[in-house]
């Protein structure tokens, strides 16, 4: 155990009836990387997500977040130790303004009023959404919600940020423009990034560290360049069926 | 400019027994229509912005009735102590059902059915404890002028303590809206899971929210008892919490100034119409508040709040939702 | 009272349980194919059942001497009913949150409950005579013809109803629809008529339920509550899987009622209901089936 280590995840094991969703899952990621998980569909990826944040229980195995034994704890107190985490399906707050929705998320750190307010603006302004703080979720469309989502994460000041599928369906330009802004996340709050991905695009431009998931086991890590050569994992991808 | 309009709220409220001409029988109205209002406002805790849909009022209401009006016929105590005691066993008795409903997440119909459950189970505990209520009326003895026992002969008494009750339930309201604790119950209203992981304890927020208007329903149960001058099992009942929550929603989820202004719009309707037709076809003004409900629901399914917020706009202080 | 005596009385008491479970479940069975299949928050249930309860009354008051023909009445009508709600309400609210159809529904149940009132004034109502209001004894066991006759016809239309589940293209239709209704419509169901027809059985079997359970209680407005209750009680119990599963959660609550009855006192027979049915809620909070 490494104190340079922002998340272990020791022998996870998850099973849903019969279906064996994640087997004898370890993982680390160290403190300021940025770490990509990719897999094709079903691999496991989204309910590792959920493991982490507390939102499944698994069945063996620990996690562990920056020391401390977290495994079984609810998500808020995830949350409370540092987490945040955006959604594959976006899960905005419809009936509030952006503004609200920041606000929501600064008020896990900050106490004061204005100071939660002034945190909510700084994450605002990061993610360029400064502009729509007015207006109702429900008025936005898909990728002004993620963006959204992520300051609203932002705004919690986590140490360890987790994306669920970011970029999904952003244009490429769209994808670059993330791209820069999770960098500058990265660089200007200190964040440590895990991020589960299926556009290649951003997850080899951004992270240092890849591991692959397939039928809920780790057939393959190491940088992007090792990853994408390695023939597993290009069999993963392109022969047999998916992970159901 | 926001001072100006509750002064005026306040001076209004004030006058009203005057503008019903000390009649008994209106006074006595109008306290009711002042305290059926108070539970809506209150309401609005667990139903518009925790997200539950509530029908325990009518439990936590009787409870009021029922523990405050014990107290004053069986040991002499103050209504005011009255008051307070059936406050704490109403909280209480939300905490019993709260905390394992709101662990185990019942959602929507469960929730909804559970505490409709809890109003008919109270009621019959109640008919079969004749220590306390039994089926029988229990009468609260009879004062001209008592301030410090809370009973008068009346009703202008306890119409002013209503008033002063639901000017308080609304401030309550209105802070805890704006404050942090009213920001995260919407949050849990709006997505519960994406609040979670923003830290809330959804379980928490929604049972403070809980306890404070089970509370406050209370009270209103206590006043009611007092007033009557009686107390009897029937008091844990169905229609109250039926009728809070379709006043709440008419009114607006979430809204701050629909739900009373429509609730005291509907229930003088009601009563007005409880008196003129209610002798030919009993049941009448219910009938037509379950048209209404179900008509709002299908056409206007955000109630009438957006629409008077709207209209408040015009007014120099808006008291936006 | 121990001994013999007791026993009798004991068995007695599960006899009628045991019956009357087997009525209580063709009530809930409607409850389960509306929330089953169309995701339907009917909280005015209970007060369709009282209304069949008051039109078997009514019936049997006006044109048949005896109940027991009520039915040819009652389950069309409320197949009629159903058809009508649905085209007038509940085809609206479909596609609505949950929180809408709950206080929608709740409308309805003041609609009706009200109605009723106004019609038929408070006190209970229960059909003068009947034919089969005798009993015959298996040993010192009393059986009443009528209850037994009224569990018959219930496990009869639920075998049916199972057979009608599996093996006809609607049945199968409707239990495709309880799992994946999205699934159902893109396989080409129309699922606007679907649901249509699913509300008309759901009332029909209502209907049905209410010329049954006429033979253990009389009626009040206020009925509605204690069988919406019920019925919801059962279905958190016994799930929407099958046909079988409602039957047994009937028969289980038909003996907490019957032994809360004859055993303690039968005013505190809903107090160990709506008890029951809260400790099933939190007891089994996995097992209900939340699709939302």
């Amino acid at each position: 155990m490494n104190s340079l280590d922002a998340l272990v995840l020791e022998g996870i094991s998850k099973n849903f009836g019969a279906l064996a969703a994640l087997t004898n899952v370890n993982m680390r990621v160290q403190v300021g990387e940025v770490v990509g998980l990719i897999g094709p569909n079903g691999a496991g990826k989204t309910t590792l997500f959920n493991i982490v944040t507390g939102f499944i229980k698994p069945d063996r195995g620990r996690v562990k977040l920056f020391g401390e034994d977290v495994t079984g704890l609810q998500p808020h107190q995830i949350a409370a130790r540092g987490v945040a985490r955006t959604f594959q399906i976006v899960k905005p707050f419809f009936g509030m303004t952006v503004y609200e929705t920041v606000l929501v998320g600064a008020y896990l750190r900050e106490k004061d009023e204005d100071n939660a307010r002034q945190r909510a603006e700084v994450a605002m302004k990061l993610t360029g959404v400064y502009h729509l703080r007015n207006r109702y979720a429900r008025e936005l469309n898909t990728p002004q919600l993620k963006l959204v989502e992520l300051a609203r994460s932002l705004a919690t000041q986590p140490k360890l940020l987790m994306l669920d599928e970011i970029v999904a369906g952003l244009t490429p330009a769209e994808v670059d423009a993330m791209t820069a802004l999770v960098k500058r996340i990265r660089d200007e709050m200190g964040v440590t990034v895990l991020l589960v991905e299926h556009v290649m695009r951003f997850v080899m431009n951004i992270s240092d560290r890849v591991v692959v998931l397939n039928y809920g086991e780790v057939i393959a890590e190491g940088s992007p360049s090792e990853v994408s050569s390695n023939l597993k994992v290009i069999e993963a991808y392109l022969g047999g069926k998916s992970g159901s | 400019m926001k001072t100006y309009s509750a002064l005026g709220a306040a001076i209004a409220l004030a006058a009203v027994p005057f503008l019903v001409g000390l009649n008994e029988y209106y006074l006595f109205l109008v306290t009711l229509i002042l305290l059926y209002t108070t539970i809506v406002v209150a309401w609005q805790l667990i139903g518009g912005y925790g997200g539950q849909l509530d029908l325990g009022a009518g439990a936590y209401h009787g409870l009021g009735a029922v523990v405050t009006g014990f107290l004053m016929v069986n040991y002499g105590v103050s209504g005011w102590v009255g008051l307070l005691v059936s406050g704490a066993a109403a909280a209480g008795v939300a905490f019993l059902i709260g905390y394992p409903s709101f662990r185990l997440g019942l959602k929507e119909v469960w929730y909804a059915l559970s505490s409709l459950a809890l109003v008919l189970i109270l009621q019959k505990i109640f008919l079969l404890w004749t220590d306390v209520a039994g089926p029988l009326e229990r009468y609260i003895p009879y004062a001209e002028f008592d301030p410090v026992f809370m009973r008068a002969g009346t009703k202008i008494f306890y119409y002013y303590i209503t008033a002063a009750l639901l000017a308080s339930t609304f401030l309550i309201v209105s802070r805890i809206r704006r404050s942090k604790t009213g920001l995260y119950l919407i949050s849990i209203r709006e997505n519960e899971e994406a609040a979670e992981m923003l830290g809330v304890d959804v379980r928490r927020y929604k049972l403070q929210a809980l306890m404070i208007y089970s509370f406050i329903a209370a009270v209103t149960g206590g006043i009611y008892a007092s007033m009557v001058g009686f107390y009897h099992p029937t008091l844990f009942d169905s229609w109250i919490s039926i009728q809070t929550a379709t006043l709440a929603i008419v009114g607006g989820l979430g809204h701050l100034l629909g739900p009373p202004i429509v609730s005291i719009i509907l229930l003088t309707v009601q009563e007005y119409l409880r008196i003129t037709l209610g002798a030919v076809i009993i049941g009448l003004h219910q009938v037509i508040f379950g048209i209404i409900l179900v008509v709002i629901i299908m056409f206007k399914p955000d109630g009438l709040g957006p629409l008077i917020d709207s209209l408040a706009r015009r007014f120099p202080a808006s008291v936006r939702r | 009272m121990l001994g013999a005596d007791f026993g009798v009385q004991l068995l007695q008491t599960i006899l009628f349980g045991v019956m009357l479970g087997g009525v209580y479940a063709l009530a809930a069975m409607g409850l389960a194919l509306l929330f089953g299949v169309a995701n339907l928050v009917n909280f005015a249930h209970g007060e369709y059942i009282m209304l069949a309860m008051y039109m078997a009354f009514v019936f049997s008051v006006t044109i048949f001497q005896d109940p027991v023909l009520t039915p040819l009445f009652n389950i069309p009508l409320f197949f009629a009913i159903g058809v009508i709600t649905y085209l007038g309400i509940f085809k609206r609210l479909i596609k609505a949150p949950p929180l809408s159809q709950i206080a929608a529904t709740v409308g309805v149940l003041v609609l009706l409950r009200n109605l009723a009132l106004a019609i038929w004034a408070a006190e209970p109502k229960a059909p003068p005579y009947t034919v089969f209001a005798t009993s015959f004894s298996i040993g010192p066991i009393i059986v009443p013809l009528d209850k037994l006759l009224a569990m018959a016809v219930s496990f009869v239309t639920l075998f049916l109803l199972n057979l009608f589940l599996e093996r006809t293209r609607l049945g199968v239709a409707m239990r495709a629809s309880a799992d994946d209704v999205e699934a159902v419509s893109l396989m080409g169901v129309d699922t606007n008529r679907l649901f249509l027809l699913t509300t008309g059985i759901s009332l029909a079997l209502v209907g049905l339920s209410g010329s049954l359970i006429m033979t253990y209680q009389a009626v009040t407005p206020t009925s509605g509550l204690l069988f919406g209750l019920l019925t919801w009680a059962i279905v958190a119990l016994a799930g929407l899987g099958t046909v079988k599963g409602i039957l047994i959660a009937s028969i289980i609550f038909g003996l907490a009622d019957s032994l809360a009855s004859g055993l303690w006192d039968p005013r505190g027979r809903e107090i160990v209901l709506y008890g029951l049915f809260i400790l099933i809620l939190w007891v089994r909070p996995k097992g209900l089936f939340g699709r939302r």
